[in-house]
C-alpha cells in the first residue's frame, strides 16, 4: 500500500517536470543564457563593436560612486509608488463600479470602453499624451484654466514630468488589471453580501469587511506584478522625456538603455542591469514576505 | 446539443487555424534559412551576383525612391554584385540595431553614420578605408573640412552625402501683426519671444529635450562668440565665457516663459511653427521646401550683438563600408558607392530633388544652383548660412552625454555657471582616462 | 434614500470619471487621423475639414497587408505557445508536488526582473546562432516564455478548489487527464484575459521585431509606423491614421472576446 502510494508519488513528479520542462527551457535559452552573458560582460569593458577588456569588478566599483546611478534609482522608485498606488486603487475602484452595473450589456460597454488604452501601442499612448500635456495649447491645461487654475509646464517641469510619465503608464495598465479584479470579485458568493445587507451593513462596510478579505490573494497578485513592471518602465519615457528635463524622469532602465545603446559603454550598462535585477529580486521577496503571499 | 456541437466546429476550427499557421511559419522559416544558405553559397562562388547589403536610416517616400531607382539601375547594369537596401526606423537605426548588428557579426556590408555616432564606429575601428575610390581629384572637389570628421590616422573611412543647415524660421503673418522685425542680436531675440508670446502659441520654439539634436543647434551660440567648446588640441573647454553665455541666454529664454517649454514633438520638426504653435522656431535648411516662403521667412541665428557675426552648424550623413564583410562584398560595396555616390549627377538629384540639402561637394552646389536659390529661404540658406557654418562636433558617446547634461542642468537646475563647471571637471576627467580629443 | 441617490450619484460620476479618461485620447487619435496634415494639432475634437486623405495615403506608401499579416503571425503563435506552455507549467507549480518545486518557481519568477534592454545583445546572438534572424520565428520564441503568465495561471488554479482535484483523481483520471479535461475548461475565461493580453502585448512591441528584422518583407504595422514617426519631416495625421489602421484589429479582438473574460467564472459555491 506504501509503496503503491510512492510509486504513484514518483509518477505524479514525473508528470510534472515533463509540464514544466517547455517552460523551463525556453526560460533558459532566452532569459537566463544572457543574463549570464550579461553577467560577463558587466566584467569587461566592451563598446559591441571592438574587443573586449577584462576590468574585473571596475564596472561594480565605478557604480557605487556614479551619482546619476543613484539619482536613477531614487527616480524609479518614486514612479514605482506613484503607479502601483494608482493601478492598485484606480483599477480596484474601477472594477467595483463595473461590478454594480445592472445590465449586462451596460456592464459589457463599459468594461470594453475601460479596457480600451490597453490595446494601444505605449508608443502612440505616450505620443497622444504628448499633445494633451502640452502646456499651451494641451487640453489638460485648458481644463486646469477652466476651473481658474494656473498653466502648468507639466513634462517642461522638473517636477511634474515624473507623474506625468506615469499617467500615461496607469492609463494603459489600469484596464487590464480591473479585468484580474472583477474575475475575483465575481468570485464573490452573492449570499455574503444578502447576508450583510440584512444585518444592516452600509456599501463601504460591505466593501471592507467582505469583498476586500476575499479578494486578498487576487490584490496581492497585483500588487507584486504592477510593482515588478513598474520598475522596468521604458517606452513611455524614451518617447515623452527621453528622461528629461535635467534627468527627473531618469529611470534606471532608460539608464542603461542610454549607456548602452547611446553611449556604447555595454560592460557598465550590463553591470548595472545586474544590479538592477537583483534590488528588484530583494524588494519582491520583501513584499512577498510582508504581503505572506504563499 | 446544438451548442455543444458548435463548440466542437469552433474548436476543430480553431486547431487547424493554429496547425496551419504553424506548417506556414516552418515554411516561411525553411525557406529563409534556404535564402541565407544560398547568400552566404554565392558570396564565395563565382556565378551567381555578391549580395550588397545597404542599411540606412531614410524614411521618406522620395529618397527611398531616389535609392531604390537606382539599385535597380545598378543591379541591372552589371550582374557582378546584388544590393539590397533596407531603410530603418530613426530611434532604432542609430541605437540598438546597428549597435546589435556589429556586435553580433550581422553588420551589413553599407551604412550609414551622423557624425553624432561616427565616432563610436571609427574609434571601434570597424570601417574600411575608402581612400582608393575617394581620389585625389575627388578629394580636391570637396571642401577642406568635409572630411575632416571621417579621417582617422590619414585614411579617410566614409563619404559625406549631404550637409544639413541650422537658421532661425519665423511666422511672416505673426511678426508683421506684432509690428516686429526678424530678430539679428540675442537681445532682439529675447524682446521679440516676449512680445510674440500669447496663450496660443509661443514665441520662440527651440529644443529643450536632451539629445543630438540639441547639441546639434546648441554649438552655433557658442562659435559666433568667436568660442569653442574645445581648445585647438582638443580638450575641454566647456567653462570658457562663451560656453556660459549661451548657456545662460538659453536658461534666459526658456525662464522668460515665453518659449515653448514642452514641444509635443521634436524641434526639428518644423510643423511646430507651419502649424501655428510657435511663432519662430530654430530648424534647419530640410525644411526649405516644407515651409510656405509666402508665410515663412527664414534669418541667420542672431548674433550675440548688434553688429557681431551669426553662426550655423552643419551636419549630415556619411556612408561608410563595413570591414566585417568579405573581401569581395568589401570590393561590391566600393563598386556601388562610386557608381552612386561619387557621380555628381547622381548626387545633385540627390541632394536637390529627393530632398534639400547641400552638398560638400563643390560641383554639386554648382549644378544645383536654381534649387539652391529657387525660394528665398533658399537663398537665405545658400547667401547667409552656409559661409558661417562649422561642422558638427563628433564627440564620442560620453563626451555627448557630458555636454547634453550640461545643456539639461543649465535649462533646469543650477545656474550656467556651476553646469559649465561640472560638465568641464568631467570632460577633462574622461579625456584623460580614454585620451579622446575633439574638435569644435 | 436619500443617501442611496447620494452614492449613486458618486458611482455615476465617477464611472463617467473612468470612461472619459480612458475613452479621450483614443477619441483624439481617430480625429487626428481624419485631419488634413496642417490641421492635425488644431486642438479641435470633431475635425473642421474630416478627410479620408490620411488613410488612402498610408495604404498607398506603406505595404500595409504585410505589416499586419507579420504582426498577426507573430502575435498569434507567441499567444497560442504561450498559453500551452504557461499553463502546463502553472498546473505543475498550482496542484503537483515534486522536488526542488519551490525552487523552481522561484527561477521562474525571478525572469520577471531581468530589464528587456540588458538583453537584447546575447539574445540576438543566440537568435542568429539558430539560424532565426531575419525570421519571424526569431522575434517569436523570445517572447513566449514569460513568468507572468506561469504566475496568474498558478494564481488561478491555486485557488480552484482542492476537492476539484481529488474527486478527479480518484475517479481513476490521471494527472494529465485532469488538467486537460478539468482544469482548461474551467481555466477558459483566463485561457481567454491572457491570451488577448499576450496578443495585444505583441502585436504592440516594437524594439525587438526591429532588431530581428533584416528586410522590408519581415517588418510589423508597428516597425512601419515607427518608419513614418522617425523623419525629420512628419506628417503627424498619416501617424495616427497608420495608429488607427494597427490598433483596429486588437480591438476588434477584445471586443469580440470580452463577453468570455468572465462568463466561465462563476463558481459560486464551488469555494471549499
Amino acid at each position: 500500500m506504501k509503496k503503491k502510494k510512492q510509486r504513484r508519488i514518483k509518477k505524479e513528479a514525473l508528470t510534472a517536470y515533463l509540464m514544466i520542462a517547455p517552460e523551463m527551457i525556453l526560460m533558459l535559452i532566452f532569459i537566463f543564457i544572457p543574463i549570464i552573458y550579461a553577467l560577463y560582460i558587466s566584467l569587461f569593458d566592451w563598446n559591441a563593436l571592438g574587443t573586449k577588456t577584462f576590468a574585473g569588478l571596475d564596472n561594480y566599483s565605478h557604480m557605487l560612486d556614479d551619482a546619476t546611478f543613484w539619482g536613477s534609482l531614487f527616480t524609479t522608485v518614486k514612479y514605482a509608488v506613484i503607479y502601483v498606488a494608482a493601478v492598485y486603487i484606480l483599477s480596484l475602484a474601477a472594477a467595483v463600479f463595473v461590478n454594480s452595473i445592472r445590465g449586462n450589456r451596460r456592464q459589457q460597454a463599459c468594461r470594453v470602453a475601460i479596457y480600451l488604452p490597453n490595446t494601444i501601442s505605449t508608443i502612440v499612448a505616450a505620443t497622444l499624451w504628448s499633445f494633451l500635456f502640452n502646456s499651451r495649447n494641451g487640453y489638460i491645461n485648458r481644463i486646469v484654466e477652466l476651473f481658474g487654475g494656473e498653466r502648468q509646464l507639466f513634462l517642461g517641469s522638473s517636477s511634474q514630468a515624473l507623474i506625468c510619465v506615469a499617467v500615461v503608464g496607469i492609463w494603459i495598465a489600469f484596464g487590464y488589471n480591473m479585468i484580474i479584479f472583477l474575475s475575483a470579485l465575481k468570485d464573490v458568493p452573492a449570499e455574503y453580501y444578502e447576508a450583510a445587507r440584512i444585518d444592516g451593513a452600509n456599501a463601504v462596510q460591505r466593501f471592507f469587511k467582505i469583498t476586500f478579505p476575499l479578494i486578498k490573494g487576487t490584490s496581492i497578485f497585483i500588487l507584486i506584478t504592477t510593482l515588478i513592471a513598474s520598475f522596468q518602465v521604458f517606452d513611455q519615457i524614451r518617447v515623452m522625456t527621453s528622461g528629461g528635463p535635467a534627468g527627473a524622469t531618469e529611470v534606471t532602465v532608460y539608464y542603461i538603455f542610454q549607456l548602452a545603446f547611446e553611449q556604447y559603454r555595454f560592460g557598465y550598462a550590463s553591470a548595472i542591469a545586474v544590479a538592477l535585477s537583483l534590488i528588484i529580486m530583494v524588494v519582491t521577496v520583501v513584499q512577498m514576505k510582508l504581503l505572506k503571499f504563499k | 446539443m446544438k451548442n455543444q456541437e458548435l463548440r466542437k466546429y469552433v474548436k476543430r476550427g480553431i486547431s487547424c487555424l493554429v496547425a496551419g499557421m504553424m506548417v506556414i511559419g516552418m515554411a516561411g522559416c525553411q525557406s529563409q534559412e534556404n535564402e541565407a544558405g544560398k547568400t552566404d553559397d554565392s558570396s564565395q562562388s563565382v556565378d551567381g551576383p555578391v549580395e550588397i547589403v545597404y542599411w540606412n536610416q531614410w524614411t521618406q517616400e522620395d529618397e527611398t525612391a531616389f535609392l531604390e531607382k537606382y539599385i535597380e539601375e545598378y543591379n541591372n547594369s552589371q550582374d557582378k554584385y546584388h544590393v539590397t537596401f533596407l531603410a530603418i526606423p530613426f530611434e532604432e537605426y542609430t541605437t540598438t540595431k546597428l549597435a546589435t548588428a556589429f556586435a553580433t557579426n550581422e553588420a551589413p556590408d553599407i551604412f550609414e553614420c551622423s557624425p553624432a555616432i561616427i565616432t563610436q564606429y571609427l574609434d571601434a575601428g570597424v570601417c574600411e578605408p575608402l581612400d582608393d575610390i575617394i581620389t585625389e581629384e575627388i578629394r580636391a572637389d570637396f571642401t577642406d573640412s568635409a572630411f575632416d570628421t571621417v579621417s582617422r590616422d590619414g585614411h579617410i573611412y566614409g563619404l559625406p552625402l549631404d550637409s544639413d543647415l541650422v537658421a532661425l524660421y519665423y511666422n511672416k503673418e505673426i511678426l508683421a501683426e506684432h509690428g516686429i522685425e526678424p530678430p539679428t542680436t540675442w537681445e532682439e531675440l529675447k524682446e521679440a519671444a516676449a512680445a510674440l508670446n500669447t496663450d496660443d502659441y509661443s514665441g520662440f520654439t527651440f529644443e529643450v529635450d536632451k539629445g543630438d539634436w540639441q547639441c546639434f543647434t546648441f554649438y552655433p551660440f557658442v562659435w559666433m562668440q568667436g568660442g569653442t567648446l574645445f581648445t585647438e588640441d582638443g580638450m575641454a573647454n566647456l567653462n570658457s565665457e562663451e560656453v556660459i553665455n549661451a548657456l545662460s541666454l538659453w536658461k534666459d529664454l526658456l525662464d522668460s516663459g515665453n518659449c515653448n517649454e514642452t514641444p509635443g514633438r521634436s524641434v526639428s520638426d518644423i510643423s511646430i511653427l507651419t502649424n501655428g504653435e510657435t511663432a519662430m522656431q530654430i530648424n534647419g535648411s530640410w525644411s526649405v521646401l516644407r515651409a510656405d516662403p509666402e508665410k515663412y521667412g527664414v534669418v541667420p541665428l542672431p548674433a550675440p550683438e548688434e553688429g557681431g557675426n551669426s553662426a550655423s552648424v552643419s551636419g549630415g550623413w556619411n556612408v561608410l563600408v563595413s570591414n566585417q564583410s568579405s573581401e569581395e562584398e568589401i570590393a561590391g560595396a566600393k563598386d556601388f558607392i562610386s557608381w552612386l555616390w561619387l557621380n555628381v549627377d547622381h548626387v545633385k538629384e540627390f541632394d536637390t530633388e529627393a530632398k534639400f540639402s547641400y552638398s560638400m561637394r563643390n560641383s554639386v552646389i554648382e549644378a544645383g544652383e536654381d534649387i539652391y536659390y529657387s525660394n528665398d529661404n533658399a537663398a537665405v540658406f545658400s547667401d547667409e548660412v552656409i559661409s558661417t557654418a562649422k561642422p558638427e562636433i563628433a564627440l564620442s558617446g560620453e563626451a555627448k552625454e557630458i555636454v547634453s547634461t550640461m545643456i539639461q542642468n543649465a535649462l533646469y537646475s543650477m545656474s550656467a555657471k556651476e553646469a559649465a563647471e561640472i560638465a568641464q571637471e568631467d570632460m577633462l576627467k574622461y579625456q584623460e582616462e580614454s585620451g579622446s580629443v575633439f574638435f569644435g | 434614500m436619500a443617501k442611496k441617490y447620494g452614492i449613486s450619484a458618486l458611482k455615476i460620476f465617477v464611472g463617467t470619471l473612468f470612461i472619459v479618461c480612458s475613452v479621450f485620447p483614443i477619441i483624439l487619435l481617430i480625429s487626428g487621423a481624419l485631419k488634413p496634415e496642417n490641421e492635425v494639432f488644431d486642438y479641435r475634437i470633431i475635425p473642421e475639414h474630416p478627410t479620408l486623405d490620411a488613410f488612402r495615403q498610408v495604404f498607398k506608401t506603406m505595404d500595409v497587408f504585410t505589416g499586419i499579416w507579420n504582426s498577426f503571425f507573430i502575435a498569434a503563435m507567441v499567444t497560442v505557445l504561450a498559453l500551452i506552455i504557461h499553463s502546463m507549467a502553472a498546473f505543475a507549480f498550482a496542484r503537483l508536488d515534486f522536488p526542488g518545486k519551490k525552487g523552481a518557481f522561484m527561477w521562474v519568477l525571478s525572469t520577471m526582473m531581468i530589464p528587456f534592454p540588458v538583453i537584447i545583445i546575447p539574445l540576438f546572438f543566440i537568435i542568429r546562432g539558430m539560424g532565426l534572424a531575419n525570421s519571424l520565428w526569431g522575434v517569436i520564441l523570445p517572447m513566449v516564455p514569460h513568468a507572468y503568465g506561469v504566475f496568474l495561471f498558478r494564481q488561478y488554479f491555486v485557488e480552484m478548489p482542492d476537492a476539484l482535484y481529488e474527486s478527479a483523481r480518484i475517479d481513476g483520471c490521471s494527472v494529465w487527464k485532469t488538467f486537460t479535461k478539468i482544469f482548461i475548461p474551467l481555466a477558459r475565461p483566463m485561457f481567454i484575459t491572457l491570451g488577448v493580453s499576450f496578443f495585444v502585448t505583441n502585436w504592440n512591441s516594437y524594439l525587438w521585431p526591429t532588431i530581428v528584422a533584416q528586410n522590408e518583407s519581415k517588418y510589423t504595422i508597428q516597425i512601419q509606423i515607427a518608419t513614418l514617426m522617425g523623419s525629420l519631416r512628419i506628417s503627424w495625421n498619416l501617424i495616427l491614421a497608420a495608429s488607427v489602421v494597427a490598433v483596429i484589429p486588437t480591438v476588434i479582438l477584445f471586443t469580440l472576446l470580452q463577453r468570455y473574460y468572465l462568463d466561465g467564472i462563476k463558481m459560486t459555491g464551488m469555494k471549499d
